[in-house]
């Protein structure tokens, strides 16, 4: 009876190629060095989320955003004073009366192919909505910014970040929670 | 000249559509007797003649019509050589005569000199053309000499413009023993008529920017609504079926989910109510912007249809100095404009929420605030020309757990608000 292979022969054997999984496109980003990841959702949480996907923003004026609120509180002149150009984001307020109609939106927007960059403000809880709007960002191979007050439980997101402000700067300044 | 000309079947009723179609190859189009024709002389820096031929071939798919293509110096040479898809116009049979006479129009005036050519052996133009015009004139008088001239000089007869129908309209019957009540089946046949309405209006130089959809039901006794209707309100000017068909599947699949069709559809119709002029470019190779728009306009139009057009927006700068008025929706292309206020909260609350100072802390029904930083006042004063004297003295707070908060005292009260957060 032949011995089973072991993990690396049968990677040998198929041609894996490690960089295809482990490598992930980025945009770059000033304020956070190792990018903000292509084709996943990248979690924001704490005091100057807003801010801190304004000035991303800012530094992409060629990519076109979509920004979804579940009941809108953004002050959209607050972006164009922190260089955001204005004909460079679409805004949709759902309203919490039509809160259901929050994942069709995203999905609709990823699927058109129109959008590089959502932006989600929303602090949903269903994990299998989390995996299909995953799924959707990944095959639009866009990037999905998810503003929330709390991290979401799940792993889903690929890069989790939290801002806090420095003790010593007092600036504020993105901390990694987990990244894979 | 240079005409293309396509030959139609003898049932084919589409003829207005193909030639409104056409224009967009050629301004110069004209109907003729099963026949369409092309000015394409004056096009060869766009395209050649292999290319022409091959896009009316596709067009000619897309509508679903079977008809035949040739391209000759004159009206009749070419519906001729279409129809009978001879290689030379010495080959064409003497049947197409009647064509020579006047290619707008069917004529059964030379029936009898036909049959008499073809008795003498003579069956193609070629032959025809040899005889001596006085034979011609002798046998068969002015009729036969007319043709005989419009034979051997076809490039006199001029081209009748055609004028395109101002109203895009487009129908479809549909079959009852086909029973069509479900979604898909119905955007399959849509799609059909889409294809057809976008090559008219691509033809005429037009976007839509409303169309209306008509369903004629079976009228079986208990349809309360035989003939119902949906407009369709575009923010953008719409061309393509692929991006038309989108908006028509969301509209109609949330309308069949709360009220199904009660009864099979007869007919479809699809009339263009409002257009627009379009830009008319030809594709760009070099780069994908054009498709980028068009998704990215299909998109708005759909989210607008679903969640209403107050939903979905650009924000532009507004002049005013109440902060809550500092924008306003819209969803063409905002125009930036640099503003020379302080920096403002990235959020801001609809309705202020009244807040009570309390020593070194800020209080509301629901939360406490430790303060450990504070900047300000900005003093800002309503808008007196539309009686506001409102004024406002605003302040930046920095809280003990890292938050960024813009809060104001009315002057005249001296009631404290939280309006704003700098998140």
């Amino acid at each position: 009876m032949k011995s089973p292979l072991t993990l690396q022969e049968l990677k040998e054997r198929f041609g894996y190629r490690s960089e295809l999984f482990e490598k992930r496109e980025r945009f770059s980003f000033s304020r956070w060095e190792t990018g903000i990841p292509k084709g996943a959702i990248t979690e924001i949480t704490g005091p100057g989320k807003t801010a801190f996907v304004a000035d991303f923003l800012k530094e992409r004026p060629d990519e076109r955003v979509i920004w979804i609120e579940e009941s809108f509180s953004l002050f959209p002149l607050a972006l164009e004073q922190r260089g955001v150009a204005p004909e460079q984001v679409l805004f949709v307020d759902i309203g919490r009366e039509n809160s259901r109609e929050l994942e069709w939106t995203l999905l609709q927007a990823l699927r058109s192919q129109a959008f590089s960059i959502a932006v989600l403000y929303s602090e949903f809880e269903d994990s299998r909505m989390l995996r299909r709007i995953q799924l959707a960002t990944e095959s639009a191979h866009a990037a999905t910014l998810w503003l929330r007050s709390t991290p979401h439980a799940s792993q889903t997101s690929a890069l989790s970040l939290r801002i806090e402000r420095d003790p010593v700067t007092d600036e504020r300044r993105p901390i990694r929670l987990r990244e894979r | 000249m240079r005409i293309l000309a396509i030959a139609l079947p003898p049932s084919e009723t589409q003829q207005e559509i193909l030639a409104e179609a056409c224009l967009r190859f050629s301004p110069l189009v004209s109907l003729g007797a099963q026949a369409v024709f092309v000015e394409i002389g004056r096009c060869h820096l766009l395209y050649s003649e292999d290319s022409i031929r091959a896009r009316t071939q596709v067009l000619l798919s897309r509508l679903g019509i079977a008809g035949r293509i040739a391209i000759a110096d004159d009206l009749a040479t070419a519906v001729s050589l279409a129809r009978t898809q001879k290689k030379h116009r010495d080959q064409i049979p003497v049947e197409c005569l009647p064509t020579y006479l006047s290619p707008y129009e069917t004529t059964d005036l030379l029936d009898e000199m036909i049959a008499s050519l073809k008795r003498l052996g003579i069956g193609e133009l070629g032959a025809f053309l040899a005889l001596p015009r006085r034979s011609i004139a002798a046998r068969f008088g002015k009729i036969g000499l007319f043709c005989r001239e419009n034979c051997e000089f076809p490039e006199r007869v001029p081209l009748r413009p055609f004028q395109a129908k101002s109203r895009i309209e487009e129908s479809e019957r549909i079959d009852e023993s086909y029973a069509l009540i479900e979604l898909e089946p119905l955007l399959f046949v849509l799609k059909k008529i889409l294809d057809r309405v976008s090559l008219r209006l691509r033809g005429t130089g037009k976007l839509a920017l409303r169309m209306k959809l008509s369903l004629s039901l079976t009228p079986h006794s208990h349809v309360t609504e035989p003939r119902p209707v949906f407009d369709f309100v575009f923010p953008f000017p719409q061309g393509s079926t692929n991006s038309l068909i989108p908006l028509f599947r969301d509209r109609l699949d949330s309308l069949f989910q709360r009220h199904p069709l009660e009864s099979p559809i007869q007919e479809i119709r699809i009339e263009v109510l409002e257009t627009v002029p379009s830009q008319g470019a030809q594709k760009n190779f070099f780069h994908r912007k054009e498709e980028e728009l068009e998704s990215y306009r299909g998109i708005v139009a759909r989210l607008t249809d679903r969640l209403g057009y107050s939903r979905v927006f650009h924000a532009e700068t507004v002049e005013s100095y109440i902060p809550e008025r500092g924008w306003k929706k819209t969803l063409s292309p905002p125009v930036p404009r640099p503003t020379p206020l302080p920096e403002r909260p990235t959020r801001i609350l609809k309705t202020p929420i009244p807040i009570h100072p309390i020593d070194e802390y800020f209080q509301t029904k629901h939360r406490r605030w430790k303060v450990i930083e504070m900047q300000g006042p900005e003093r800002i004063r309503g808008e007196w020309w539309m009686n506001e004297s409102e004024e406002r003295d605003y302040y930046r707070i920095i809280t003990d757990g890292g938050e960024d908060l813009w809060i104001y005292e009315n002057r005249e009260t001296g009631a404290t608000y939280l309006q704003g957060v700098y998140d």
